[in-house]
């Protein structure tokens, strides 16, 4: 034995503290022997290289056969089922108490089996008070092998997985839709027993038949949880096959590290992922891109991959169309058409990486999917509905304002008719103690309502209580301690509403105006800024930065009123670039560093500083500058600044990182979902900017920005009927835009849909005579008709313009018009 | 097999057998044992490799291998069979590194066959030269690391197929892991 195996070996013997002090002396004098002796036991302690994953495997699974014929306790084991990355399963025999087949699961070795009973036995209350005819009976646990191996007893089921069921029986959609409702049901009674599967794959979704009819069986609960994979001593399994929980259907969070964190939502969206796969026959993550992953790359794939829309996904499958429509009983054309709309939304609301956007409880999955076996509107979306629930809200809003009212007048006239002066002092008192209770719960509300501007539902509670605050106040029976805390509420109260209408209006500028190329539009946007700063008492056009600069440190919101003049100097700036009125690199410099003066938070200001160009691109400048800033406590909006920031200095990397970490953290944030989505359409990704647009509209649904954006997008992803279903949804908002009825006349004209074309095009010439763009759509959907002479109308109409000079193609229909009004009459 | 069984009662026998003959066979044996698996097990199934090998060694031994087969041919047969699947490893390895893409027959099967090492055949060709080097300064701690690793023995079954101590086999190979990690780091 050399020495230093052997001075490792005896470290290894001692503890922590104790090693350093006789490596030390064991290596005196050799400095390079004490180097490779704490480096052998740096790795010695580290449990993750290669080597070690033969250990975290259970490999011997073979080595103490187990064979029919041999008794387990009370059970003899009759026949072997199978065999899976847990163990084996075997049919089984119990003897006593009761004579009954089983099914016996016994888990390979390698596992702290003592853990694994001791969890089994706690979570063993719960199964037995599971009594549900869709959910396979948990009988019994224990262990074999001195106690080395688990094993469960459960009841026998006769099935095979539900996706293969359904394909060996061609059944379609509305079959496997009642099928699926059937183990949301099954899971939800478990989830109220307080039981979660926590690995819900096909697998574990057993079907067999009673009677010729279907019968589901969820197989497995609280198996997941007793084997535990998280807590061997090993840490996590490296290897995708010898994972328990099954990584295409384990949700984010179950993915990530903390096991503690896992919920009833994990269920739902692993439910949500045999719900996809039962559509479209894959997992939202296919099983080819986690066949080489690391278990840090699952891990990633999972919890960052937004898979596509069902429909979406069939469409992709080229190859398979065929089979995947006649499994499902069906052509392909008419399955793509049952998928899209309502099951799409559906499923992806289960498989929302925030499980906060989840349905809440696998019930709720399923009522949704009742809704839409019942044609009812479902609670998913399309965004058609949270723009009715948002509809619906307003509605009450002002009704639940108003009954308050009744119900204060109501109490108003009855205490005036008491004229004993005692019963006015008892309602006095009472109305002082209703009144402070109504004021701590104004302020809590209001406090939750100031943390998000756009909120309707929290700004709804919070008008409701002001009002009835305003109310008592009115009646002038408080004393006045309180009447001066209601007054003071009331005051804080109209500020924030006035910083709410600031935030709004800026929104909703951003939403309808920022995606338009033109200078009119960076013009009519920047006088709406200037409106908007101005309606805060920031009369820009006649200030200078430093009049602005001196206002803002008396503002009691200084970084709302900095936002939006930065977003006022981008569009000088574009204005400025596109040859509009120009703004000199002074005055720019002077706006931003006046900004920083009253913002001096050194992210912020750097990335201020590099957006505007007055300080050269530096990647070092701006990452120092963000080191000593908390990420997480940054906004949505100053996370996507900084990734812009980002960009101009040249790390696009480190932008897309920001870009994703801002949506993480800000999930519903409206102008960043929006963002994003707009740069995916710039990468020409539509597919997953409709997405996030269609968060934007769920989040906004009465921006008809953000329905425009939605359904352009969808047009570019060629789903035309998708993109003029959405569209007219921004024309009910916005009955008077014509712009809008031109994207939806060349959408229709592209249909084939000529007489709707026709209609919209025309109709966005009624609204605006000028929009000229409009013309030529009249033009070539009456020509389909064969409507030669109307269409001629419209093309020289349109020849006679500025653009259509410039469109060569006119030229060519103005002369087949001709011809064909020639030839007709000379018939 | 038969060959296999013959040379394995060869080996009991104390006759002069060379247990390298065992190598081919068992090389053989493992790629067809688990090419007749995946035909017949449901698409979804993993085979774990090392449960290949001792799967082989049932089906050499049958019903009574325990008691058939003296530790002496057992050690070789697992010695044989370590060597052959760190030889099919790499090789995938190897073809991994040459095409990064592509469809090889080779290549599926292992996969499926699903080795935990598989999916990393850079650390994989790093781990065996390290090996190699190892084997120089000490062929048995290489050899205990090939049990382990490559046919999934126990530290106590390696101990008995290496006729060593259990407690000698568990300081080796903590030493050859932490020397390996080193290496390879």
């Amino acid at each position: 034995m050399n020495s230093e195996e052997s001075i490792f070996l005896s470290a290894l013997n001692l503890s922590a503290h104790e090693r350093q002090a006789y490596v030390r002396q064991a290596c005196a004098g050799d400095p390079v022997l004490f180097d490779r002796i704490q480096e052998l036991l740096d790795e010695h302690d580290n449990a993750s290289g290669i080597l070690d994953l033969a250990e975290t495997q259970g490999l011997r699974l073979t080595q103490n056969t187990l064979l029919e014929g041999h008794e387990i306790g009370p059970y003899r084991l009759v026949n072997r089922l199978g065999e899976g990355g847990f163990g084996v399963v075997f049919e089984a025999e119990q003897l006593q108490p009761v004579h009954r087949r089983v099914a016996l699961k016994i888990i390979k070795p390698g596992m702290d089996s003592n853990a694994v009973v001791t969890r089994f036995e706690a979570e063993r209350q719960a199964l037995a008070i599971m009594d549900h005819p869709n959910i396979a009976r948990v009988f019994d646990g224990g262990a074999i092998d001195d106690g080395r191996r688990p094993y469960f007893v459960m009841e026998l089921v006769n099935g095979v997985p539900i996706t293969e069921y359904c394909d060996n029986h061609a059944m379609p959609i509305h079959g496997r839709l009642e099928l699926f409702i059937t183990v949301c049901r099954a899971v939800h009674h478990a989830h109220q027993k307080g039981v979660i599967h926590r690995d819900i794959k096909p697998n574990n979704v057993l079907v067999g038949e009673q009677d010729g009819l279907p019968n589901v069986k969820v197989i497995d609960f609280g198996i997941a949880k007793a084997l535990d994979q998280r807590r061997t001593p090993q840490g996590l399994s490296t290897v995708v096959g010898a994972m328990i929980g099954t990584p295409q259907y384990m949700s984010p969070e179950q993915a990530g590290m903390s096991e503690l964190d896992v919920d009833t939502r994990s269920d739902v969206y692993s439910l949500a992922v045999l719900f996809y796969e039962l559509l479209t026959g894959t997992t939202p993550v296919r099983t080819e891109a986690l066949k080489d992953a690391s278990y840090q790359q699952v891990q990633r794939i999972v919890s960052r991959q937004v898979a596509n829309r069902p429909s979406q996904r069939l469409q992709e499958s080229s190859a398979k169309q065929m089979t995947l429509a006649e499994k499902r009983n069906t052509s392909f054309e008419r399955l793509v058409k049952q998928v899209r709309g309502d099951l799409d939304w559906i499923t992806m609301k289960g498989l929302e990486m925030d499980r906060d956007r989840r349905y809440d409880s696998a019930n709720e999955l399923a009522n949704d999917l009742q809704r839409f076996l019942a044609s009812q509107p479902v609670l998913a979306g399309p965004p058609s509905l949270t723009y009715r629930l948002g509809k619906f809200a307003s509605r009450n809003r002002n009704r639940l304002v108003l009954s308050a009212a009744v119900v204060l007048l109501v109490a108003a006239v009855a205490i005036g008719l008491l004229n004993n002066q005692r019963h006015v002092r008892a309602a006095r008192k009472k109305e002082n103690s209703r009144i402070s209770r109504l004021l701590d719960e104004a302020n809590a509300a209001l406090v939750s309502a100031a943390e998000d501007m756009t909120s309707d539902k929290l700004w709804t509670t919070v008008s409701l209580l002001s009002s009835q605050i305003q109310a008592s106040v009115a009646t002038g029976r408080n004393d006045s301690q309180t009447a001066e805390q209601a007054l003071n509420f009331l005051d804080r109260y109209k500020k924030a509403n006035q910083d709410r209408d600031f935030t709004l209006a800026m929104e909703n500028l951003l939403l309808t105006k920022s995606t338009e190329p033109d200078i009119e539009s960076w013009q009519f946007m920047e006088q709406e800024f200037c409106e908007i700063l101005g309606k805060r008492g920031y009369a820009l056009k006649n200030l200078s930065f430093h009049d602005v600069e001196r206002q803002l440190k008396q503002d009691r919101k200084p970084l709302k009123v900095t936002d939006a003049l930065e977003l006022w100097l981008s569009t000088r700036i574009k204005i400025s670039d596109a040859g509009g009125m120009p703004i000199s690199q002074q005055e720019i410099h002077g706006w931003t560093e006046a900004m920083c003066v009253a913002d001096p938070n050194p992210m912020r200001a750097a990335i201020r500083r590099t957006i505007f160009g007055t300080v050269d691109p530096d990647r070092e400048f701006l990452s120092a500058a963000v080191s000593q800033d908390e990420l997480f406590a940054a906004c949505a909006r100053k996370l996507s600044w900084l990734a812009v920031a980002y960009e101009i200095v040249g790390n696009a990397d480190q932008a897309s990182e920001i870009r994703s970490f801002a949506l993480s953290q800000h999930a519903n944030d409206l102008v960043l979902n929006f963002e994003y989505a707009t740069l995916l359409m710039e990468q020409e990704k539509a597919d997953e900017a409709i997405r996030y647009y269609m968060r934007c509209t769920a989040l906004r649904p009465n921006a008809a920005g953000t329905w425009r954006s939605l359904a352009r997008a969808y047009a570019t992803n060629g789903e035309l009927p998708a993109a003029c279903e959405t569209l007219n949804k921004a024309l009910d908002l916005e009955p008077e835009s014509a712009a809008l009825y031109v994207d939806l006349a060349e959408w229709q004209l592209a249909l084939g849909r000529l007489t709707d074309a026709c209609r919209s095009a025309e109709a966005a010439i009624s609204k605006d005579p000028h929009l000229l763009q409009a013309l030529p759509i009249v033009g070539r959907a009456r020509m389909l008709q064969s409507d030669y002479r109307q269409a001629l109308v419209a093309f020289e109409k349109y020849r006679g313009t500025d653009h259509g000079n410039a469109d060569d193609s006119v030229g060519r229909w103005i002369k087949e018009c001709r011809q064909q009004i020639a030839s007709s009459e000379n018939e | 097999m038969e060959e296999l069984t013959k040379i394995l009662n060869q080996l009991d026998a104390g006759d002069s057998t060379d247990a390298n003959q065992l190598l081919p066979l068992l090389y053989d044996e493992l790629r067809q044992l688990a090419a007749a698996k995946l035909k017949h097990e449901r698409p979804d199934h993993t085979l774990q490799a090392t449960a290949l090998v001792h799967e082989a060694w049932l089906r050499v031994g049958g019903e009574d291998h325990e008691k058939k087969y003296k530790w002496n041919s057992r050690g070789h047969f697992f010695g044989a069979a370590a060597e052959a699947m760190r030889r099919i490893l790499i090789d995938h390895a190897k073809e991994r590194q040459a095409e990064k893409r592509g469809g090889n027959h080779n290549r599926i099967e292992l996969e499926t066959w699903n080795h935990p090492a598989a999916s990393q055949p850079e650390k994989l060709l790093d781990l065996d030269e390290a090996l190699t080097k190892l084997s120089d300064l000490s062929p048995v701690k290489a050899e205990l690391v090939k049990l382990r690793f490559f046919a999934g023995l126990t530290i106590n079954e390696a101990a008995q197929a290496l006729e060593i101590s259990t407690a000698s086999a568990e300081r080796y190979w903590a030493y050859a892991r932490a020397w390996l990690h080193v290496e390879i780091k």
